[in-house]
This record gives C-alpha cells, sequence and structure tokens, in this order.
C-alpha cells in the first residue's frame, strides 16, 4: 500500500518546523504532528494589550500560579498546566522539564538567542575523550546556518572569533550607555574576553522573503513571550510554517500525541507513526516514506523507546542502547548582579529584548584552573523602574514623586556552562505509571557531573570579578549552586550523534543507524552541548537533514 | 485535515490587524494615536463614592481602604491611585484573583492600620483628619519596614502595581509606549519620568 505521505515530521517547533519547510520546499508531502492545541499565528496573542488590559494586572490568580510557574497572564496560554502531564525523577535529583505543548512548542518561548558552534566545540568530545566524537565538523554545518540565519532573520554584531563563528547577520542592536562603557572597561581589563550585543533572532531590516510571509521589524515591546503578531522573531508560526504552507504539500494535525513509530522488520524501514488523540484517547496510525522526531530531546526519545518491536526490544533503532541515555541541559543559575554610580543623567527608549553576551573564554583564550570546557555569559543594565518602591519605605506626595524618575543602574550576569554528555543520565519509561493517554511516563535521572560544578563555581567567581573590575558596587553572586539541570530548558543529547552504530544512535546526517528512514533533529541528537543557546543550531541541523533525507529518497536510498 | 488557513476576503479587520497595519504604514506611536477610538478596552471602572460596598469588601472596609490608598498615593500635579480606581482594583483582586491567605493578610493590615489609628488618633482610620491619616499611616510604613511587616510589604505590592499600571499610572504620572516602534540606546534624561513597563 502506497504511504499517506512522503514524510511524517512528530513536533512543530523550532526543529519540526524547519524539517517541514525543507521536507516540502522540495516537493515531499509533509505531515506535522502536533502533541498540542492549535495555534493562530497573531489571532492567540496577547502583545497588544497594555498592561491595564491585562487580567489582574497580568498577575495568574494565586490558587492557579503553582500550575503555572514562570507565567503571567499574558503567556499562560503558552504554558501546559502543571500536573496534566506528570513524569518522575529519583527524589533526590530533580530534573525540570518546561515544555510548549501547542502548535509551535517552544519557538513560542525561546529566548531567541542564536549563536553558531565551531570547531572548538565540535572537536571537544575527541580531544578530551568525554562522549564520543561529533560525525561533523564545522564546515559541514556552516552552510546550514548560512541558510536558516537568513531566512530566520539573526540581528548580531560580527566579531571575527573563533569560538563563536559570524553568521548572516541583520543590524545589530545597540548597547546602552552602561552597557558601552561595561564593554570598554571589562575588554581593558580582561583583553581575552570581549562583551558583544546578543545575537537574537529578530529581524531588524527585513528581507523581501519575509516581507512576503507577512513578517517585519521589531517593534521594541519586548513581549516576545505573548506572541509577536508582527512576525518579528522567529518562531514556526511567523516563519516555517507559513513557508511550509506556501508549497501545498504541507498537512498539520494538532492534538495527536506521538506514541511510537512503526517498524517493518522486512524492509528495515520505518513505514509510519502511531498517534493518541488527545481529546478521544483513540489511536490513529499515519503512513510515510520518511520519519522525523522533532519532539525535543525527552520527546523524541520517549517515542523511540516506546517504539517496541522483536527486531528492536529495547525501542526503535536503539541497537546502541543509547537512546535516552546522554542527556544534558546547559549548568545554569551561575552569574552576579550589582549597581553603578554614574550616568545618572542617561536614559533609553523603547524595550530592547535582548541583552549582551560575553562568549566563552576558558579553554579558548584562557586556560581553566580545574575542568574541561567553558561557559557564556548573559547580561543586561538597566535602570529600575517604580517596581523598587515595593521595598521602599515612604507614602504620600514625596514617595509618588521619588518613583517618577528611574532609580540608579544596575547590571546582571547569568552565565551557560556546558554540560559534559554521561551515559548514566538518561531517560527511561516508566515502569508501571502512566499518563492519562496511557503512555509510559519517562523518569528522568540526570545529575550534574564534577566538571560541571567545577565550572559552574568559577563562573560565579569569574562574574563577580568582572563586574568589579568594571567599576559596578555592591557586586553579589547568584548563587552559591547551579540550579537542577532542566532549568536552562536546553535539553540534549538522548538520541545523540556519532561514526559508530555501537556507540551512538544517528549518523553525520541525523539519520538512526539502524533504521535508514528515521530521523531525528531536535536536541536530542546533540552529541555535546557546547555553551552556546542551541536553537540556532537544531534549525541548521534539521534543515541540512532534510536536505539530506529529499536527496536520498530521490536517489531510492531510502 | 488541513487547518483553514485564509481569512476570507470580507472578514471585519479586528483591532489587532489593524494596529499591525498602521504600525507598519506609519510607524509606532504615531500611528497609535489615530486608533485612540479603536482601543477594545473598557478602562478601570469609574472610582466609587464613599459608603458603597465593593464585590469583596463591605461598605466601611471599602471606606478604609480608599482612605489609605488616597493617603499612599495622593493625587498632586497628576491624579493618584483613587482616580486610577486602586481600591476597586484591590477589591476586585480579593474577590477574584487572591488566595484565602493573602485576603486574610490584607485583611490583618486593614486591622493593624485602624488599631494604629485608634491608639495614635482615638478613632478608626476613615474618621481622622488627612492630617492624622497621614501621621498614622506613615508611622505604621516605617515601622512595617523596621520589623519586616511581610503582610503590608504584599499590600503595598499590590496598591503600587494597581497604580502604576492602571492606565491613569502608567501614562499620566509614568510613561508608556504600547509600540515603541524604535530603540533608543542612550538618551538624556533630561526631564522625563520612568518606563511604567
Amino acid at each position: 500500500m502506497e504511504p499517506e505521505f512522503d514524510a511524517i515530521v512528530v513536533g512543530s517547533g523550532m526543529s519540526g518546523g524547519w524539517a517541514a519547510k525543507e521536507l516540502t520546499e522540495r516537493g515531499l508531502k509533509t505531515l506535522v504532528i502536533e502533541r498540542g492545541r492549535h495555534i493562530e499565528h497573531g489571532a492567540d496573542y496577547t502583545d497588544f494589550d497594555a498592561p491595564w488590559e491585562l487580567p489582574f494586572l497580568n498577575r495568574i490568580p494565586e490558587d492557579e500560579q503553582s500550575l503555572y510557574p514562570f507565567a503571567s497572564q499574558a503567556t499562560k496560554h503558552f504554558r501546559m498546566k502543571a500536573g496534566d502531564h506528570p513524569y518522575s525523577t529519583p527524589e533526590d535529583r530533580p530534573f525540570r522539564w518546561f515544555r510548549g505543548y501547542h502548535l509551535g512548542g517552544r519557538s513560542l518561548m525561546w529566548a531567541r538567542q542564536s549563536y553558531r558552534m565551531s570547531d572548538i566545540d565540535f572537536e571537544a568530545n575527541k580531544k578530551d575523550g568525554y562522549g564520543v566524537d561529533w560525525p561533523i565538523r564545522y564546515q559541514d554545518i556552516a552552510p546550514w546556518y548560512d541558510h536558516v540565519e537568513r531566512f530566520a532573520g539573526i540581528s548580531g554584531q560580527a566579531e571575527g572569533l573563533e569560538q563563536l563563528p559570524d553568521g548572516v547577520f541583520q543590524p545589530a542592536m545597540e548597547l546602552n550607555c552602561l552597557e558601552q562603557e561595561m564593554k570598554k572597561r571589562l575588554e581593558a581589563a580582561y583583553p581575552t574576553r570581549k562583551l558583544t550585543i546578543g545575537r537574537c533572532a529578530h529581524i531588524t531590516e527585513a528581507t523581501e522573503e519575509q516581507l512576503d510571509l507577512g513578517r517585519g521589524n521589531c517593534q521594541y515591546r519586548s513581549y516576545c513571550s505573548r506572541g509577536c503578531s508582527f512576525g518579528s522573531y522567529f518562531s514556526s508560526l511567523s516563519a516555517t510554517l507559513p513557508a511550509a504552507r506556501l508549497t501545498e504539500n504541507l498537512t498539520i494535525v494538532t492534538d495527536a500525541i506521538g506514541h511510537s513509530v512503526i517498524y517493518d522488520p522486512e524492509t528495515n524501514r520505518a513505514t509510519g507513526v502511531r498517534i493518541i488523540d488527545s481529546n478521544t484517547k483513540e489511536g490513529r496510525i499515519y503512513t510515510g516514506r520518511v520519519v522525523f522526531l522533532c519532539a525535543s530531546a525527552i520527546g523524541s526519545a520517549q517515542i523511540m523507546l516506546n517504539s517496541m518491536s522483536d527486531a528492536f526490544p529495547t525501542g526503535i533503532a536503539n541497537s546502541s542502547d543509547m537512546v535516552g541515555r546522554n542527556l544534558m541541559d546547559h549548568v545554569s543559575g551561575m552569574g552576579a548582579g550589582g549597581s553603578f554610580d554614574g550616568f545618572e543623567d542617561m536614559y533609553y527608549s523603547g524595550r530592547r529584548p535582548n541583552g549582551f553576551y560575553i562568549p566563552r573564554y576558558r579553554n579558548v583564550t584562557e586556560e581553566a584552573p580545574d575542568f574541561v570546557r567553558g561557559y557564556g555569559f548573559q547580561g543586561g543594565c538597566q535602570r529600575g523602574s517604580w517596581e523598587r518602591g515595593r521595598g521602599m519605605a515612604g507614602i504620600g506626595a514625596d514617595f509618588k514623586h521619588a518613583l517618577r524618575t528611574p532609580s540608579g543602574w544596575s547590571v546582571w550576569l547569568s552565565g551557560f556552562g556546558e554540560m559534559l554528555p554521561n551515559p548514566e543520565n538518561r531517560v527511561t519509561l516508566h515502569p508501571t505509571k502512566t499518563d492519562q493517554w496511557g503512555m509510559a511516563q519517562v523518569h528522568i535521572d540526570c545529575t550534574l557531573g564534577e566538571n560541571d560544578k567545577k565550572l559552574a563555581r568559577q563562573a560565579n567567581l569569574d562574574a563577580v570579578a568582572m563586574l568589579e573590575a568594571a567599576g559596578f558596587k555592591n557586586v553579589s553572586a547568584r548563587g552559591e549552586e547551579p540550579f537542577a539541570p532542566g532549568s536552562a530548558i536546553h535539553e540534549m543529547g538522548t538520541v545523540r550523534m556519532g561514526h559508530d552504530p555501537k556507540t551512538s544512535v544517528l549518523n553525520k546526517y541525523n539519520q538512526a543507524h539502524d533504521v535508514p528512514n528515521l530521523f531525528v533533529t531536535d536536541g536530542a541528537c546533540m552529541t555535546s552541548t557546547a555553551c552556546q543557546n542551541p536553537s540556532l543550531t537544531y534549525m541548521a541541523m534539521s534543515a541540512r537533514a532534510a536536505h539530506h533525507a529529499a536527496e536520498f529518497l530521490k536517489a531510492g536510498a531510502i | 485535515m488541513k487547518h483553514a488557513e485564509d481569512k476570507s476576503p470580507g472578514a471585519p479587520i479586528d483591532r489587532r490587524e489593524l494596529m499591525r497595519r498602521a504600525v507598519y504604514m506609519v510607524g509606532g506611536a504615531a500611528a497609535l494615536a489615530g486608533l485612540e477610538g479603536c482601543s477594545g478596552a473598557e478602562g478601570n471602572a469609574p472610582p466609587q463614592t464613599r459608603g458603597s460596598a465593593g464585590r469583596y469588601f463591605s461598605a466601611l472596609r471599602m471606606d478604609q481602604l480608599r482612605a489609605v490608598i488616597d493617603v499612599m498615593i495622593p493625587a498632586t500635579d497628576t491624579p493618584g491611585a483613587i482616580a486610577a480606581g486602586v481600591p476597586e482594583f484591590m477589591d476586585d483582586m480579593m474577590r477574584d484573583w487572591a488566595s484565602a491567605e493573602t485576603r486574610s493578610q490584607m485583611k490583618a493590615v486593614l486591622d493593624q492600620i485602624d488599631e494604629r489609628a485608634i491608639r495614635v488618633g482615638g478613632q478608626s482610620f476613615r474618621r481622622l483628619s488627612p492630617e492624622h491619616q497621614l501621621a498614622v499611616l506613615e508611622g505604621y510604613d516605617a515601622h512595617s519596614f523596621e520589623v519586616w511587616n511581610a503582610d503590608y510589604q504584599r499590600f503595598k505590592d499590590l496598591v503600587l502595581l494597581g497604580y502604576y499600571h492602571s492606565e491613569i499610572g502608567a501614562t499620566q504620572e509614568l510613561r508608556f509606549e504600547l509600540i515603541p516602534g524604535r530603540w533608543d540606546a542612550c538618551v538624556p534624561l533630561g526631564d522625563m519620568r520612568t518606563w511604567a513597563d
């Protein structure tokens, strides 16, 4: 029987959107399966609501707050209710798993920071021996970084750094007064470090292609987390899915939970995907010639582990036993803050949805005392607004008058460190617990290792030292201990790429070693984490894999 | 199974689309100035007069709440918290937003203020003269920060939010632009006020 679709993509977020765009543009009839509900670009956003138009002035009713961590009234509709989608962890090893179960996934929730990985990252595992060697190098993915940056729209400043390759940039956003001063002082105190404006997926000089898709320049509202009706920041809903629709090769099914990949041992091919309708709880099967898993690192691993057959008793394409292992996140929770005396007569206008970035220097331009790999810092300088009144004594006309002017300047620095792969950090299917759809829950057992902790300690020390060197006062580190893994929301590594089918799941095309028409292109594929925000790499990886999958199909190779 | 993609050409244009188009044609704040009439906002509830019950608080409590909030953020050269509808905001929040714990915290604050008013001025807060109200509340506020009175911190937080994120607080007392349209990284502060958001 002929398959219904040429390609099935599970997941509609950062990676799935790119897979859909590239596959449909190559003439493949493509089905995108999304477990969450449909969201309409624009109509389902809250970005035109002034503060006073939001219910409860944007605060979630208190009895509901624990169900929507870190959300506001304006972003609650992009959060799944905690408890509806349970998972388990060992009691002493928490893992925080933030998800976006709706069309567009976490591409509607991301912080939009977009950085390339370099050969320092792609060669790291081979050089220091942690994990397995990446089967690709920078030159393999560089043209795909170009490709996705051109389409997505990345604003940034070229710096010529070996550890953070420049890309196809739209005009950079400007550093504010204090950030410019901080850059001068920091780079004078540390000639081997650099402060640059964040590279972010915001349009600052729209291309014809972007305008044709209804996207335009950033309006500096910084209400991105509510969705952007201007399509100024990159999301599946603003960019990749609309482009895929234009080909007329796209079909989207929402409310369809990926259950398993169906495998035919006679042909050694994936033949389709079984889903569960989230509303009716009924099962359904879609058939396709090629399957892309883009359900996020943990989600894709869950589906693979759940795809058991005689040929693959522990899950499809899992002959290496690596599916679910090597779960990583970025080490986070490090950083520092401080205040600054000066520039009292200067301010800014507009809300820049971006900060600055201090690229990695440890084990690049400077040695690290006792660890491998490194970390980068995001940060920003700003003046305080009326919110400071909460912690200030005073009432009446004088108090009101005092809050009229902004307070002094302050700075924040937030470190993101590379976490090493460790096969014992893993996702498994819970032996007994199931969710409301009868799917085995995932059990996540993941903890930071010695190197990860050493690196976090040094990041705190560095953050404080840099702020003090740049002249900030009242400098304090953010916390003694890094956050629990998962907190950076950069899960990776559960279906890693590698040369050797015995120690990795995917080859250099993101194609399963065991099942040649199965591709995994989300964070699961990452052989190491680097310390840069990873979404841009997922985009490039997805586009590249889709290109190769289409070529293989055309050649009759899969 | 495909989702409908295109809105039919005859479909009415909503406020969102109108704003989006206007911004691209004219740019930022200038466009919005012409769209005042398109606002879907009903604005804050008009301030109620003395002696009327709220949706959550009794008439007496509402009178006290109005008196307290009026002293905290009075009308000066700009409207104060009464004109901004903050007492009604607090009342709504207690009815529809607050947890049981927060409700009892807010009640405790109002009780503490009345106790102090009676101790210092011999009558309940709402009956004191404006001068006495100011003195009592200044004393209570200062003391609350000395002893770190968490109940009052939360009360003050809600009052400030209610004022500075009201339309009056954000646009007349402070400054707010829904769609700035541009980023000016370094501008002289001059006599500019702080951004409300």
